[in-house]
């Protein structure tokens, strides 16, 4: 395999050290993503979910670990750690509440422009974001507080995306959302994760979206990591998710459940077409 | 990091401070306060020493968050000490340029800090040991001669709950906000004045919005449960009790006081405050 994009060691954060409101909230944890992969983060709240991925971008200094970007130690004295949130773009949960600009363009442009690019390439990098995200273009010169909270959730979505991360992370970035609005900003990230070749970390607690999307999975509990497979192996777990109050997709868990009751033969499936096509191989396609 | 500030904040406990009565911890505070001010011996500050720490022992926190506490206040302990200790009458130990320094100007700096430092130690105890919800309760309860002269001691006992319980939360916006604006590229540590000025835009607007979210959505809780500020016959979940433990404090605070003016024979002579 080639090296790996991004790769952290023993990674700890312990919030609170000394206090008796001590916390351990990721615990010595190791893992490498590679260039173009699609990795969905589940893990219940508080499992050190939010606490990793403000780790990997450099917003948060670990306690002890290191988190290497191409290689390289970010945390090594002379790093240069805004060009590293460039390259790993992170989306908070409920981004549009970091929204603050008069108009949708400027909003977009705040991350180019701190990135020191030309004019011209700033308005290119906005004309992708909202490209990317589905703005349709009369909403540029809008006031984003005026806009419905999809819509405000996509421009947040955008700005971070004009920064052309190499890198993004998403966290929870469908919670709220109808569901159409949710298929169609996972499929916006998907498209941009195409086009750019770049890497996507999925925070969610829909199963249904990870294992849609995703081509591995990692598990946190209580800090660590319990697992970190390709997504048809970890959901093949759906037992040990379920001890650990986490869930698999309905279909899985159909099909599981199936298996469980001596349909021994069905396959593990992670998707309604899925499900569909090992039924017809099953019985011959007949109805 | 923000949520390191200890502004009003409170330890949970069990402790004899924490079950006192919150009216009769806000009373003795002030009266404790007074008797520091009164102190004018170097027998009656130490005298007044072991009692604060006698004090601080029974709230059974950590002495590691009470010295925390005083740290921001060091400029200022410093500040009025030095002043103290260069504008006190006395015989001149030495002198240089305008200035004069004596034993009593020495003296009567230390005695500042001390003060100082008792006097935000015993207020720390308050906060320390009752939660907000109590401490407005407590001064509600307390300012309640007031509602004759038609000040709606109610509605600010609200508002101040309101603001102290927002304080957090505010905080952990204000972080949370900083977080996603530095994974932006935002840079608040350099540049000069005026730019790092600018930089705190895209913090304060975000932050503001979501104040008034918050205050709005808080208003809408309140009025779905029926709130309707001080309206006549308003009865309270939690009624505050005088127990033996608030007695005790109360001759406690006698006790000291009449040690500190008993040690202090020039007050008692000359009479208070000359």
């Amino acid at each position: 395999m080639s090296k790996p994009i991004l790769r952290v060691e023993n990674l700890t954060q312990v919030y609170g050290a000394g206090t008796p409101f001590e916390k351990t909230a990721v615990n010595h944890v190791s893992f490498s993503l590679y260039e173009g992969e699609f990795i969905g983060i589940i893990g219940h709240t508080g499992s050190g979910k939010s606490t990793l991925i403000q780790m990997l971008n450099g917003l948060m200094k670990p306690t002890s670990g290191t988190v290497f970007f191409r290689e390289e130690d970010v945390w090594a004295k002379k790093y240069d750690r805004r060009t590293l949130r460039a390259n790993v773009g992170l989306v908070f949960q409920y981004p549009e509440y970091q929204l603050f600009e008069e108009t949708v363009e400027k909003d977009i442009a705040f991350g180019p422009r701190n990135m020191g690019l030309s004019e011209e390439e700033i308005a290119l990098r906005v004309q992708e974001g909202m490209h990317f995200t589905g703005l349709s273009d009369k909403l540029r010169e809008k006031s984003p507080f005026e806009l419905s909270g999809g819509q405000k959730r996509r421009v947040a979505i955008a700005g971070i995306l004009a920064m052309r991360p190499k890198v993004l992370i998403l966290d929870e970035p469908t919670a709220g959302l109808d569901p159409k609005g949710c298929n169609e900003i996972l499929s916006n990230v998907r498209d941009y994760q195409r086009e750019e070749g770049a890497t996507v970390l999925l925070v969610s607690h829909s199963m249904e979206d990870v294992a849609a999307h995703a081509d591995r999975v990692m598990v946190l509990e209580k800090g660590n990591l319990k697992m970190l497979d390709d997504t048809r192996t970890v959901f093949g777990r759906g037992q040990e998710l379920l001890a650990m109050g986490l869930n698999v997709p309905q279909i899985t868990r159909v099909f599981l459940t199936l298996k469980a009751q001596g349909y021994e033969n069905l396959p593990s499936v992670l998707s309604p077409e899925e499900a569909v096509r090992s039924l017809d191989a099953l019985t011959g396609g007949a109805k | 990091m923000i949520r390191d500030i200890t502004l009003g904040q409170y330890f949970p406990g069990t402790s004899f401070v924490h079950r006192m009565d919150p009216r009769a911890k806000i009373l003795l505070m002030i009266c404790y306060v007074v008797t520091l001010f009164l102190a004018k011996t170097v027998a009656a500050y130490l005298f007044l020493l072991v009692a604060t720490a006698l004090v601080i022992g029974l709230t059974r926190i950590s002495l590691k968050f009470y010295l925390r506490g005083l740290k921001p206040l060091l400029f200022i302990m410093a500040f009025t000490a030095l002043l103290n200790m260069l504008y006190s009458d006395g015989e001149p130990l030495f002198t240089f340029w305008v200035f004069s320094v004596s034993w009593e100007g020495i003296l009567n700096g230390i005695f500042m800090i001390v003060r100082i430092v008792m006097m935000v130690l015993t207020m720390s105890v308050l906060t320390y040991t009752t939660s907000p919800l109590l401490l407005t309760g407590g001064l509600e309860r307390l300012m309640f001669p007031l509602t004759y002269l038609r000040v709606p001691v109610h509605d600010f006992a609200m508002m101040m709950t309101i603001a102290l319980r927002f304080i957090p939360t505010l905080l952990e916006e204000t972080e949370k906000i900083m977080n996603a604006q530095k994974a932006r590229g935002a840079d608040f540590e350099s540049g000069s004045l005026v730019r790092r000025a600018k930089a705190m835009i895209p913090i304060l607007i975000p932050l503001f919005v979501s104040a008034f979210r918050r205050a709005e959505e808080l208003a809408v809780a309140m009025e779905c449960r029926c709130y309707d500020g001080d309206f006549k016959g308003r009865t309270r979940f939690v009624e505050y009790r005088f127990s033996w433990r608030d007695l005790a404090a109360l001759l406690f605070c006698v006790a000291v006081l009449g040690v500190t003016l008993a040690l202090n024979p020039v007050v008692l002579i000359r009479g208070v405050g000359l």
